[in-house]
């Protein structure tokens, strides 16, 4: 057989396939006929759970586990991705990082967005829950109308908005009939509300899934409770602040958690939607961690300092995090 | 039980399925050719035929793709026994794939960047220089015009342009003819007078038609450092290590004289129209800054537009040479540090390279859908360029037209747009914001150069 065409063989990705597909039948074949019969009944049944649990397991590891490994290892080394050299410099993509004015400027805007979106849209959702409540008619339809912004793509979102805050607008328009001047009137081109601009957006956009998630904490309280504070006279704000919202506690937990994480994480929208073409302009007044990051790896080729950034990022999230379950889990019961 | 071995083979297989598609291929892997030209991740292999084949990486702009088949075609006509793949890679996406290439081993033989990106490309190893012995200086730089030059880092060649492009005025006739601009403007304050005189505003101070497009996220970034040099100011030491545009007060007054369009005489409005090319094309902006590239898109996007050009004015320096300086920019064409690695491959790359250095390739590769000026200095007198009123403009200052070298073209782009914004959208004095731009600047050289 010609030599080449066997090296082709040997490295085609056909000769992966097959590999992965014998080894997956040895291993099945060896744990039917071998191991399996030497087992109790219970344990077999055991040891098929555990090798469905180490399929994903081995996915979870393989895709995010070691490359966050990676990532540690890579912000000691002076990585730039078009060399395939990777000397260790000790600490200096983190004194980089810490000279560094754009990426102090970074983490205060992602805290920024954050503060602002996350009670924008706890708010709003919890609200609209309510109303949901509420409602008899319609509510299938309704839910699936607040779920559409939600299910459009960001980049979408992102260029419809940019069309609405420009000069040609309608929201440009109404804000300068309300008499703003026009300088203030274009948001996302002004250096002081540019970043609030754009994390409206992104509230808006999750409110219907937020909803969601509400309305099943919401349809988790048993009716029953309601019924006797009704009997024993509470109004409608005692049996918010006393029923409701404590019972709420683990889908807030929850919400908040996820809101928090997805605030600081967002990426997309702040991409399409930041100026100075999308690189977190005006005056990196929109300029969050995803997109310093992003501009570090990919437009400086500095994955070194990406990867710093990314660990800063990622202890910033656990912590932030861990202070959420702390402060807000409470175990409430009637 | 049964059941449950057969749901569990099922499982496994789909999953080992999906999960192997995903792996990346081999470094020396053989795809069937149709394959590796529709996806580029493909290393360059010897196939069975023993053919060379060889992955071109282009930017994927209109045209490009056909500029550079019109090039591939000819060299295997010549050479049955090399294949070249060109594979078009979208602007933003570029350093993406390359970043998952590399370190994997694969990635493109020739790639085509911006000329700015090359000294960080070739600082980073990714790039190879082209031999002495097959491309040598005096050679090249008697086939090329003074473009080249941003091609030689630490004495070495590293690429080779095909093309370039310069700058000159585009201009609204009709909106010129209504203003009663008899006289194209031949400096920048006439350029500034007229588009004063070009600019409308509705009663209310809506801005209506911009006389002159101020676009800090596109060329003008640029602007105010040409402008700076064709005042006499040279804006970076001869090593390139040092900042020089602030030696005299020439470099700030230049900044100054770009902001003040929009500060202070006001022909342009921020958040006005959908860019430069969008405004001119729909009337809403009677100039603008123009590129030759940009003549095939408005002919063909909006035959009826009157509009003309006029060659980029002149500065105020008193050597000519320098009074008529433009700004010349391209996409290079640059070896990778794979391509030479293995002998037969990186022969084959360079026979490539030698190829595209004759002009009449290079014609070729204009006609067939890059468009620019040439590279060549053979080329300046050919008709395809003369004979086009429009292109005359950005011929006529070919020979002033000089690259400018950047250590880090995203990162100095930033910068320039940073201090744009600073003052035309802050309201931030431009004198503060040119030193500060300054200081940034000499940053990134320090950190290019020492780090």
């Amino acid at each position: 057989m010609d030599e080449t065409i066997l090296t082709a063989a040997l490295n085609s990705k056909i000769i992966f396939i097959l590999v992965g597909f014998f080894s997956i039948i040895v291993i099945a074949f060896v744990t039917e006929r071998f191991i399996a019969p030497k087992l109790r009944l219970r344990h077999r049944e055991n040891l098929y759970g555990y090798i469905f649990i180490a399929i994903p397991a081995i996915y979870f590891l393989v895709v995010l586990i070691l490359p966050m490994i990676a990532s540690f290892q890579y912000s000691f080394q002076k990585y730039n991705i078009l060399s395939s050299e990777k000397p260790f410099n000790g600490f200096d993509n983190y004194r980089y990082l810490l000279n560094s004015e754009v990426f102090g400027k970074a983490i205060v805007n992602s805290f920024k967005f954050a503060l602002f979106r996350v009670p924008l849209v706890i708010s709003l959702s919890l609200i609209t829950a309510l109303m949901f409540q509420r409602i008899k008619r319609y509510k299938n339809l309704l839910r699936t109308l607040m779920l559409l912004p939600f299910m459009t793509s960001s980049v979408a979102l992102g260029w419809i908005f940019n069309y609405l805050y420009s000069r040609e607008g309608a929201i440009f328009e109404v804000l300068k009939n309300l008499g703003i001047p026009e300088t203030k009137a274009l948001l996302t081109l002004n250096v002081k509300t540019a970043l609030y601009a754009i994390a409206f957006v992104s509230a808006w956009s999750s409110i219907g899934y937020y909803t969601l998630l509400f309305t099943v904490g919401l349809d988790a309280i048993p009716e029953e409770i309601y019924d006797a504070a009704k009997v024993d006279g509470a109004s409608r704000w005692q049996i918010f602040s006393k029923i409701t919202w404590p019972l709420l506690n683990p889908s807030l937990v929850l919400i908040s958690i996820m809101a928090v994480t997805a605030s600081l994480k967002n990426f997309d929208l702040i991409r399409v939607m930041s100026g100075s073409n999308g690189t977190g302009g005006p005056m990196n007044s929109t300029l969050t961690m995803p997109l310093f990051i992003y501009m570090e790896a990919f437009t400086r080729l500095n994955m070194g300092r990406a990867a710093a950034s990314t660990v800063v990022f990622f202890l910033i999230i656990l912590v932030i995090t861990l202070v959420q379950l702390k402060v807000t889990q409470r175990d409430i019961q009637y | 039980m049964k059941k449950y071995v057969f749901l569990l083979f099922t499982v496994l297989l789909l999953i080992s399925l999906a999960l192997m598609s995903c792996t990346p291929s081999a470094p020396s892997e053989v795809k069937p050719e149709a394959e590796q030209a529709e996806d580029g991740s493909n290393d360059v292999v010897e196939t069975v035929s023993s053919q060379i084949e060889l992955i071109y990486w282009q930017v994927d702009f209109q045209g490009y793709d056909l500029g550079i088949q019109a090039a591939i075609d000819l060299f295997q006509a010549e050479n049955p026994d090399i294949k070249v793949t060109a594979v078009p890679i979208s602007y933003d996406e570029i350093n993406q794939k390359i970043a998952v290439s590399v370190p994997v081993g694969e990635g493109p033989d020739i790639v085509q960047p911006f000329y700015g990106w090359v000294p960080l490309w070739q600082k980073s190893g990714f790039l190879a220089p082209l031999p002495e012995s097959l491309f040598p200086k005096e050679e090249v730089l008697d086939t090329y015009m003074p473009v080249v030059n941003a091609m030689f880092i630490d004495d070495q060649l590293w690429g080779l342009p095909f093309n370039q492009s310069n700058w000159a005025i585009l201009y609204n006739k009709d909106m010129f003819e209504e203003a009663g601009i008899t006289k194209l403007p031949e400096n920048f304050e006439e350029l500034r007078q007229a588009a004063v005189a070009c600019t409308k505003r509705a009663d209310d101070g809506t801005l209506e038609v911009a006389g002159y497009y101020v676009e800090f996220g596109t060329q003008e970034h640029i602007l105010w450092k040409v402008l700076t040099r064709k005042n006499g100011q040279e804006i970076f030491s001869e090593d390139q290590r040092t900042v020089t545009w602030n030696d005299s007060d020439i470099g700030a007054k230049s900044f100054k004289w770009l902001t003040d369009l929009v500060t202070v005489d006001k022909v342009m409005d921020i958040g006005f129209g959908e860019g430069p090319g969008s405004a001119f094309m729909t009337e809403k902006a009677c100039m603008r800054l123009g590129s030759p590239g940009n003549l095939p898109v408005i002919r063909e996007t909006n035959p009826d537009l009157n509009f003309g050009s006029f060659p980029f004015p002149k500065g105020l320096a008193d050597d000519p040479n320098i009074a008529n300086l433009n700004q010349s920019q391209y996409w290079s064409m640059n070896l990778t540090s794979k391509a030479v690695k293995d002998p037969k491959r990186a022969e084959a790359a360079y026979k490539f390279m030698r190829f595209i250095m004759r002009p009449e390739v290079a014609l070729e590769m204009i006609k067939a859908g890059y468009g620019g000026l040439p590279a060549h200095k053979a080329l300046m007198d050919d008709p395809y360029f003369t004979e086009d009123a429009e292109l005359a403009a950005f011929m006529v200052s070919l020979p002033y037209s000089d690259p400018l070298f950047w250590v880090d073209e995203m990162g100095e782009r930033n910068i320039s747009m940073e201090m744009g914004d600073r003052v035309i959208l802050n309201g931030e004095d431009p004198f503060e914001v040119f030193d500060w731009g300054t200081i940034q600047e000499q940053n990134l050289r320090d950190e290019f150069f020492n780090n």
